[in-house]
């Protein structure tokens, strides 16, 4: 298994965007804040009221929106990181014939192929995790210091108990979740960066467009063109529960119209998830073409 | 001891042209082997079917596995150096001997950083940063760091200037080879090669068109300067290849007796491109 470690590691030497576009996005992201902070201040005091007037636990909501927007923020930036490097990785090493280096070291197809997916559907969501959690409670501090200075006990209306573990949970669930369901989606750009010789891009997007066209034009129906579009986005819906349950504290600010869910955790809701046959037959589509991309990697000849 | 590498009737087709044409031969262990052709005679596709690096027809065993089920295991015990340096350009030399020595289990590195302290590259360097000759050193060291039994070059001093080129082998043959391993090699400087071999394969058109030791060479093929004279006294002896040097010609034999050769004009052992040059020449003929 040590082995796998080095795959990735060195996958991580290569694509250094998957370390320094979450760092760079949670450094600006709080870099705005701090420039801003007379604004916030202001803000803040001007809200003194309404925060005051907040129960114990809707002052959570405060912290899970924080990590939330950071969670947020940096996943939207490391989507396109994924998805380029999906694209590219097993492109990348036939162009430059490094390909004929990695395949002289005793390392099987399968395993090289497996290390490309983990990095999109456990590291990359691990350092997105991470990162928010991390530029989250840097915010916490620069918070802690705007409202201490718009009058408000930043301990009894940030720090309150048990808010981070709700989050935590809430983040993990979401980035797991969101990675099974787009499973099939990253296994297809891994098969054409296996498979295309050049114009990856056009290698991927072109064969749904093609097929989504086709049945418009013989069936005037839009199926595939749907499922394309639940893959993409259907995961919230199915996964979370929003609004319908009483027991969720919302706080709606009348002036801007920003809800703030208090306990994250309450809107995980598995059961329509897990019991969705979209899920696993989309973990099914997505292994076959794994395995093929596997296949392609390992019996392409370079020198046709 | 049964043959390292054993082919019987590969065939391997790129659309209408065949680059392996039922190509059988064996490789024993501890030799170096000369896998010597011109441009297209299915050279590279061989050393791919060898490294498993391409699918193929025919029974092929290497090291006593089928490289098309088994590359990734018999890839511990052969290293493969290609043409042109293929080691990733973004990497940098420390992060290329952690690999691996992360992912290689016969590799080691302390041997690898002792004969990379002999050579100017920097540990920290990025390969992209170093010259074409440092990178064939860096692979070099990388390769004669890894304890394996066969080791197959394809073209690899290819772009080199001719210190590197002399250096490469002379580690090759200094610091790597020994009994227990075996070397096979394609190159197009056959010369630079010729006193480095211990056995020849001709392969022209998909096809061996000789297979033998350097021995046998010496043994089997004789050059013979003969002048004006006594030429058709020479060409009733059934010489495989003629040239003209000079006014006089130069006549190859096959199997010819050396007492007799030497009646005709001064007798020599052929070099290993005048008859690499009668071998595919007369395959063609």
């Amino acid at each position: 298994m040590s082995g796998f470690l080095w795959l990735i590691r060195r996958e991580l030497w290569e694509h250094r965007a998957f370390i320094y576009v979450p760092l760079v996005v949670g450094a600006l992201m709080v870099v705005v804040s701090v420039l801003f902070s007379g604004e916030i201040i202001a803000a803040l005091e001007h809200a003194h009221g309404k925060i005051t007037a907040l129960a114990e636990e809707e002052r959570a909501a405060i912290f899970s929106a924080l990590i939330g927007q950071f969670a947020v923020a940096i996943a939207l930036f490391m989507t396109f990181v994924v998805l380029l490097y999906l694209l590219d990785c097993l492109h990348a090493e036939r162009v430059d014939r490094s390909i004929l280096f990695w395949k002289s070291l005793p390392v099987s197809d399968a395993k090289t192929v497996l290390s490309k997916l983990a990095m999109a559907m456990v590291v990359a969501p691990l350092i997105v995790l991470a990162s928010a959690l991390f530029f989250g409670i840097v915010e916490m501090i620069v918070l802690t210091i705007h409202f201490a200075a718009a009058g408000l006990g930043p301990w009894e209306y940030l720090w309150g108990p048990s808010r981070i573990f709700g989050t935590i949970t809430f983040l993990i669930y979401a980035v797991v979740v969101q990675a099974l369901w787009h499973f099939p989606l990253f296994a297809w750009l891994l098969l054409v960066s296996a498979f295309a010789k050049r114009a990856v891009f056009l290698w991927a997007i072109l064969p749904p467009v093609v097929v989504i066209w086709l049945e418009k034009v013989i069936f005037d129906t839009h199926w595939f063109a749907d499922q394309i579009g639940e893959r993409v986005v259907g995961v919230f819906p199915l996964a979370f529960e929003f609004g319908s349950g009483g027991h969720q504290i919302v706080i709606t600010d009348e002036e801007t119209g920003i809800e703030l869910t208090a306990r994250l955790s309450e809107l995980i809701n598995p059961g329509p998830f897990l019991s969705s046959p979209a899920l696993w037959i989309g973990l099914v589509i997505g292994a076959l073409l794994i395995a093929a991309a596997i296949w392609v990697r390992r019996y392409r000849d370079e020198s046709i | 001891m049964a043959a390292l590498i054993e082919a019987r009737g590969l065939c391997k087709r790129y659309g209408a042209t065949a680059a392996l044409d039922n190509t059988s031969f064996s490789i024993e262990a501890g030799r170096i082997v000369g896998l010597i052709g011109p441009n297209g005679a299915g050279k590279t596709t061989a050393l791919k079917a060898i490294l498993g690096l391409t699918p193929f027809e025919g029974g092929l065993s290497v090291l006593g596995r089928d490289p098309r089920r088994e590359r990734h295991e018999l890839m511990q015990d052969v290293c493969f150096i290609a043409d042109v340096a293929v080691l990733p350009r973004w990497i940098k030399v420390q992060q290329v001997l952690d690999m691996a020595d992360g992912v290689h289990p016969k590799f080691n590195k302390g041997k690898a950083q002792q004969f990379l302290s002999r050579t100017d590259i920097p540990m920290t360097a990025k390969v992209k940063t170093l010259s074409k000759g440092m990178v064939t050193q860096l692979h070099l060291a990388l390769v004669m760091a890894i304890d394996a039994r066969l080791l197959v070059l394809d073209e690899p001093t290819i772009g080199l200037d001719i210190i590197y080129r002399k250096e490469f082998y002379s580690s090759l043959l200094n610091d790597y080879f020994d009994e227990e391993r075996t070397i096979l090699v394609t190159t197009h400087q056959v010369e630079e090669i010729q006193n480095v071999l211990t056995d020849l394969l001709f392969i022209n058109r998909g096809r061996i068109v000789l297979d033998c030791s350097m021995d046998e060479v010496a043994e089997r093929y004789t050059e013979v300067l003969v002048g004006p004279e006594k030429i058709e006294q020479a060409r009733a002896l059934g010489p495989i290849y003629e040239q003209d040097t000079f006014g006089r010609k130069v006549l190859l034999f096959e199997a010819v007796g050396r007492a007799e050769l030497e009646q005709l004009g001064e007798a020599r052992r052929p070099s290993i491109s005048d008859l690499f040059v009668a071998k595919v020449k007369g395959g063609r003929a």
